[in-house]
């Protein structure tokens, strides 16, 4: 084993090409460190970014196909009503079955005319109130009352998030399915005199029909600011009316079908790691993925997620690059080493020493070099990642927010609306930190590298003859 | 007396332009233990190529080179210079980043000498061949030629083997030194038994020398 003291006494004495050799090999490890690190990062920020978006997934129209879907109809049948394809609930609820989710929710919007009651601001809309659409026909009133048929009112978001506070009575549940029940806003409540109990009515535009429904609930919004004392009653917060989705078929166009129709399922799933095997297993039900599609607010996942994953994509590349061009450099420097150390190698070949120990001397020594290093880069690896990361970042949100400022803002359609009002900002800090299975494939992946930038050029140590080296030079 | 070291109807060529040119031709010459050699010869007469075969740095074209009567290649060329023959050259071939006593441990770590105490005896040899404690641990690059080619004996003594070989070890160095190591030359064949061959192109060592082998027409003969 003396080869192992000589490799020893070697890193000593030659100072200044064992000096070279550690600045590279630190240089090295700190960018495949922080390459790994970043890459990590990812991971951690994807189940940020659904913490932040929910476990929610949406199944409702793609806005785009429709958008295509549209356009193909009035080519094809110009004077044809277009209308809008809605989801039945018998194929929302194969879907519900599945055991990834924990709850569900069902999303009908509609408009109606108030019946017996005035809603906020009907007044003040002048010819407006109570004037009719319908070009010369003359026939349909102006809705003035939004109604939001649904499964279970809890878990709309407004209410989750406490914008919508009930303040009297219950919530609408899935019990109230097939019952014609309501929530009413406490302004609209108060200026009508409306209590639980009391029956709503409210008309279809074309007065065809008409909801009659029980107020089980009476909810305060928060919603309410100086705009809306001019807003039309359509918009005005205070005059949406919360009823069970089920009662909303007696509005629908397709009343006579079996099953309820709904625009949007929102399905709410036990983890988010679930949600890419629940998209797979949608697919496998009979909805038409022409036009629907199950959105997990992926579009806002992928504003926030897009500049990591971007620059997860550059380090990937910098982990690639840094060990190819590492260890070339790392190799051409021990093969200058060797040609300078040939007078050494072929003393100890005339003394008879193996030149596999040769090799093993210059792969000991290499070995010490990198594992200095690599001990030092644990310590300056965070702060290398941490800066590294934070510039490479900053670019990527940067280029993100450049392009998104490019893109065309799409036309707000009723019911499409998948992510419930949603918005976020790209991540653009992360913490970077140096984990040991980051320092574990470091060690992998440096010890590959020192191994192959040694080994390889000290391969021409096996054609090296004593006598050539020792007699013919001098 | 005992033959160390035989040659044996040795040939040694090689290629030049498609022109053999013969360097040793049917050679036949025994080294016996207890003497001094010198070989001599004019220059591109075949001394180093004497030299090469002798310490297995190189193979015959044809014929043998037997050590104690067997063939270097059935010994291995590694084996047998790790094991039964040292060289010492002109230009000392020390490892210029050890001190002395580490050059000299260096070797007895290789050939694998069964000493317990291999820095003592180390020490030892380097106080035989006339280093002092203090010269024995600086780096060699501070001591002088005589002192280096002083380390370079040690190293090979150090190996305990039974058959020196040494390529103008004396070129070097001044005529006083020179005289000291061919003294220690002489001792060492004499008194511990060893053979001793020195390649040379000085007479004045041949003179020192038990037998003077000149290298004329491309053979080894003694001139006595």
């Amino acid at each position: 084993m003396n080869f192992i003291k000589r490799a020893f006494l070697s890193v000593q004495a030659r100072k200044g090409k064992s000096l070279i050799l550690f600045v590279v090999f630190l240089v090295v490890s700190n960018l495949v460190l922080a390459g790994f690190a970043m890459q990590n990062v990812t991971e951690t920020a994807s189940d940020l970014a659904r913490k932040k978006l929910g476990v929610d997934v949406t199944l409702g129209l793609d806005g785009e196909k429709f958008q295509k879907y549209v356009q193909k109809q009035r080519n094809e049948n110009p004077n044809e009503r277009i209308h809008r394809p809605e989801l039945s609930t018998e194929e929302a609820d194969k879907l519900a079955e599945s055991p990834y989710v924990k709850d569900f929710n069902y999303l009908k919007d509609s408009q109606g005319v108030a019946d017996g009651y005035t809603p906020i601001n009907d007044d003040k809309e002048g010819d407006m109130a109570g004037g009719s659409v319908g070009g010369s026909q003359g026939n349909m009133k102006m809705p003035n009352t939004f109604i939001h048929g649904v499964r279970s009112s809890d878990l709309l978001k407004e209410f989750t998030d406490e914008t919508n506070k009930m303040i009297e009575g219950r919530p609408i549940t899935s019990e109230d399915k097939d019952k014609k029940v309501a929530l009413v806003e406490k302004q609209l409540a108060e200026d009508n005199n409306l209590q639980v109990g009391d029956e709503l009515k409210i008309k279809t535009t074309d007065e065809s029909s008409t909801l009659e429904i029980e107020i089980i609930g009476i909810y305060e919004t928060s919603t309410m600011d100086s705009n809306m004392e001019t807003a039309p009653p359509l918009f005005h917060p205070s005059n949406k009316v919360y009823v069970s989705y089920g009662s909303l078929k007696d509005l629908s166009e397709n009343k006579d079908m079996k099953d309820t129709s709904i625009d949007q399922a929102i399905y709410y799933l036990n983890d988010p790691h679930h949600i890419d095997d629940f998209k797979v297993e949608g697919k496998k039900i009979g909805i038409d993925f022409d036009l629907f599609k199950l959105d997990a607010h992926d579009a806002l996942y992928k504003k926030m997620i897009g500049p990591i994953e971007n620059m997860a994509l550059t380090s990937k590349w910098i982990i690639y690059l840094v060990s190819i061009t590492g260890s070339i450099i790392l190799g051409l420097i021990i093969m200058l080493t060797i040609k300078e150390r040939r007078k050494e190698l072929g003393i100890l070949l005339a003394i008879g020493e193996k030149k596999g120990k040769l090799i093993g001397q210059l792969l000991v020594e290499v070995l010490c070099i990198a594992a200095l290093a690599f001990s030092l880069s644990i310590f300056t690896g965070g702060t290398v990642s941490q800066t590294m990361g934070d510039s490479l970042l900053q670019k990527e949100v940067t280029a993100y927010e450049e392009q998104e400022n490019n893109v065309e803002v799409p036309t707000f359609m009723f019911g499409m609306n998948g992510d419930q009002g949603k918005d976020v900002d790209p991540i653009d800090h992360i913490d970077v930190g140096v984990t040991s299975q980051d320092v574990l494939k470091l060690g992998g992946l440096g010890l590959i590298i020192a191994i192959l930038s040694t080994i390889l050029p000290a391969l021409s140590i096996l054609r090296l003859n004593p006598k050539d080296i020792l007699l013919k030079d001098e | 007396m005992d033959t160390i070291l035989q040659f044996k109807n040795l040939n040694y060529h090689y290629q030049n332009n498609n022109k053999k040119i013969t360097i040793l031709d049917n050679v036949n010459f025994e080294f016996q233990a207890g003497h001094f050699y010198t070989i001599l010869g004019p220059s591109g007469s075949g001394k180093t190529t004497t030299l090469s075969l002798a310490s297995g740095l190189d193979i015959p074209s044809s014929g043998n080179v037997l050590y104690k009567g067997t063939d270097l290649r059935k010994i291995g060329l590694v084996t047998y210079r790790n094991q039964h023959v040292s060289i010492i050259f002109q230009s000392y071939n020390l490892i210029t980043y050890m001190t002395a006593l580490q050059n000299v441990v260096t070797a007895m770590e290789i050939t694998g000498v069964d000493v317990k105490d291999k820095k003592g005896r180390a020490l030892e040899l380097l106080e035989k061949v006339g280093l002092t404690k203090g010269e024995a641990k600086r780096k060699v690059l501070q001591l002088s030629g005589g002192q280096q080619q002083r380390v370079a004996i040690a190293r090979a003594l150090s190996c305990n083997v039974d058959l020196l070989i040494a390529d103008e070890p004396t070129g070097n160095l001044d005529q006083e030194t020179s005289m000291e190591i061919i003294e220690l030359f002489k001792e060492l064949a004499h008194k511990e038994n060893k053979c001793i061959i020195v390649v040379t192109h000085s007479q004045e060592v041949a003179k020192q020398s038990d037998k003077a082998v000149y290298l004329e027409k491309r053979n080894l003969v003694i001139k006595e």
